[in-house]
């Protein structure tokens, strides 16, 4: 290295962040906020932009150990508060402990004239003096377009607002600014001047009746970050934005395996069960035990003390309880331990993208090593097949990512074929089992088939199952084998 | 100049009193200007039952929280009601008399080049 070289690599100035804590945005910013710098969100009425304010401070109080102020130009502090706990976020208990502070500048009512020259120097002698108070190292400002419009956004007063900005990164502030879009620039009073290191844009909108809402880094000066848009949803637990648009297929492989619950099935799977991380679909028309098979999968990831997360869309958690118990598979005890969480929702109640992102939230919460989505054809009932394969795509490559291995189920009708699976992801899955029920003589039969699993020589025939109150076995072996 | 705190009596004036709140921020060359011109300004319409009150927010700026006074120097007519203010160092007097509504306090003799 030349002596030009070495000085200059000791030069360059690191770029250093302020985790936010925030679901997702310290992913998809590597890091989060750039610190002691001003970030601008913005977004239309109703996207989160003072939620997101909200949440940056309670969680730079609560896990950064950052006190922060929150300056409201709007609101008034009782209506932040009390829509802040509507999102799980009780910002009085903070106030008490000197951990945020509250200013609220209301600039409605007044009648304001102006003459001759002034300048916002008691705002910052004002800011300062509180953020002492509590030490406060974050500060939120919600939002500005008020105060450039009492101030007719004069010159004058750009100049004193580009002062303040300049002000909270000299004393080393790190800072939320909210503001509304506008139609042809990103603020309506181009605020985005001022701010140079990070701009974030918030979207809110219908489509097909639905709502879907959208995150987007527009700037972030210094660090190169991914220009596509993020879902994200607000949940009781604040805003989560999931980093799931490109596919990557460079995730690792594992090598390991999972258990199916099942001795039989995994010795039919290259003798092991099925590869750790790996997706599993398991099709079948009504009754002929899919969910039977997902919940012995579930049993067994608790009975090794890992988590796993059942999410039902036709049954109800106690239902799912009850009917396994009844053919030998212990819900229950996972349950108590904290182990299983059974999820049980209708569809229908949401829109379909905030469904499967609400999946994504809970995976993401419980941090489950294995999951069942039963079954995954519900979504049908809302989107067409193609926004369904566009999201389970997203999913499971998140999960694959995370090494988490999933179980989906599949409903196809007993009068088509079964290997047409009516949501087409089979292409995706790493195994597909498909159960039937035939019929033999008088009865019925229930018959597993294992038509692929990538990457392992697994059993070719049909496998005819029988389930009993001591669980599921083959029938042809049933005195010898469980 | 006083530092006042802000006690009963100054907030509540009998009401044919006209009281003016001036908020300013230690000596700058604004400070300086705005109590010269709002004291000229009161001198030269000759400004009767007129209280004048100066507030250097230097010693505490949250003092400026009661009025929500973020910029200064920022002039405040706190009665008669409602509330007026005006922001700036009062050089141009017509959106003062104007806002603050001074004419009716004044006397007959206007100098010609105050006229609204």
């Amino acid at each position: 290295m030349t002596k030009q070289q070495r000085s200059k690599v000791q030069t360059e100035p690191l770029l250093v962040k302020a985790p936010t804590g925030i679901m997702g945005i310290d992913t998809i910013t590597c890091g989060g906020l750039p610190k002691d710098r001003v970030t601008l969100v913005a977004g239309g009425p109703g996207c989160g932009k003072t939620i997101f304010g909200v949440e940056f401070l309670y969680r730079g109080a609560t896990e950064f150990n950052e006190p922060g102020v929150f300056i409201s130009f709007d609101e008034s502090q009782q209506d932040v508060l009390v829509n802040a706990s509507s999102t799980g976020f009780h910002l009085q208990a903070l106030i008490d402990e000197d951990q945020l502070i509250f200013l609220t500048i209301p600039l409605q009512d007044e009648v304001i004239a102006f003459s001759g020259d002034f300048s916002l120097d008691v705002l910052i002698a004002q800011i300062g003096a509180i953020a002492n108070q509590i030490s406060a190292k974050r500060i939120v400002m919600d939002s500005v377009d008020s105060l450039f419009t009492r101030f007719q956004s004069s010159d004058k007063f750009r100049l004193e607002f580009s002062r303040l900005l300049t002000w909270f990164r000299n004393n080393n502030y790190t800072v939320v600014v909210t503001s509304e879009r506008g139609e042809n620039k990103i603020t309506r009073h181009g605020i985005e001047e001022y701010v140079a290191d990070c701009v974030i844009v918030l979207d809110h909108r219908i489509v097909n009746q639905l709502a879907n809402r959208r995150l987007r880094i527009l700037k972030y000066r210094g660090t190169s970050h991914s220009s596509d848009e993020f879902p994200f949803l607000i949940s009781d637990t604040g805003l989560s934005v999931f980093p799931i648009t490109s596919i990557r297929l460079d995730y690792q492989v594992s090598r390991k395996f999972v258990d199916t619950g099942l001795p039989w099935l995994n010795k039919s799977l290259n003798g092991k069960g099925f590869y750790d991380g790996s997706s599993v679909l398991v099709s079948g028309g009504a009754g002929t035990g899919k969910s039977s098979l997902a919940s012995f999968f579930v049993a067994a990831t608790a009975a090794r003390g890992e988590r796993s997360l059942y999410f039902s869309f036709e049954e109800s958690g106690d239902q799912i309880v009850r009917n396994m118990q009844s053919i030998g598979c212990d819900l229950g005890s996972g349950i108590k331990k904290g182990l299983i969480q059974i999820i049980a929702e209708r569809p229908s109640f949401y829109g379909l993208e905030e469904h499967l992102l609400s999946i994504f939230h809970h995976v993401e919460l419980f941090k489950p090593r294995t999951i069942v989505i039963d079954p995954i054809t519900n979504f049908l009932t809302m989107g067409n097949a193609y926004e369904i394969r566009s999201i389970l795509v997203r999913l499971i490559d998140h999960l694959k990512s995370s090494q988490i291995a999933c179980m989906l189920t599949s409903l196809t009708s007993s009068t088509s074929n079964d290997e047409n699976s009516r949501v087409n992801i089979s292409s995706l899955m790493d195994s597909w089992l498909v159960v039937r029920n035939l019929l033999v003589g008088e009865n019925y039969e229930r018959e597993l088939h294992i038509l692929k699993s990538r990457g392992m020589n697994h059993s070719t025939r049909s496998l005819p199952m029988i389930l009993t109150s001591e669980g599921i076995f083959l029938a042809d072996r049933k005195h010898l084998e469980r | 100049m006083s530092t006042g705190k802000l006690s009963e009596n100054i907030k509540n004036p009998p009401d044919d009193q006209m009281h003016l709140r001036l908020y300013i921020l230690g000596n700058s060359m604004q400070s300086t200007r705005a109590v010269y011109n709002i004291k000229q300004l009161i001198k030269q319409l000759k400004l009767e039952n007129c209280k004048l009150e100066i507030i250097d927010l230097s010693d505490d700026p949250r003092l400026g929280f009661e009025d929500h006074i973020i910029a200064v120097p920022t002039l405040v007519r706190l009665s008669p009601l409602p509330v007026k203010k005006v922001i700036g160092d009062l050089t141009d007097p017509n959106p003062v008399i104007e806002t603050i509504g001074l004419e009716q306090f004044m006397e007959i003799n206007i100098p010609p080049d105050l006229k609204p």
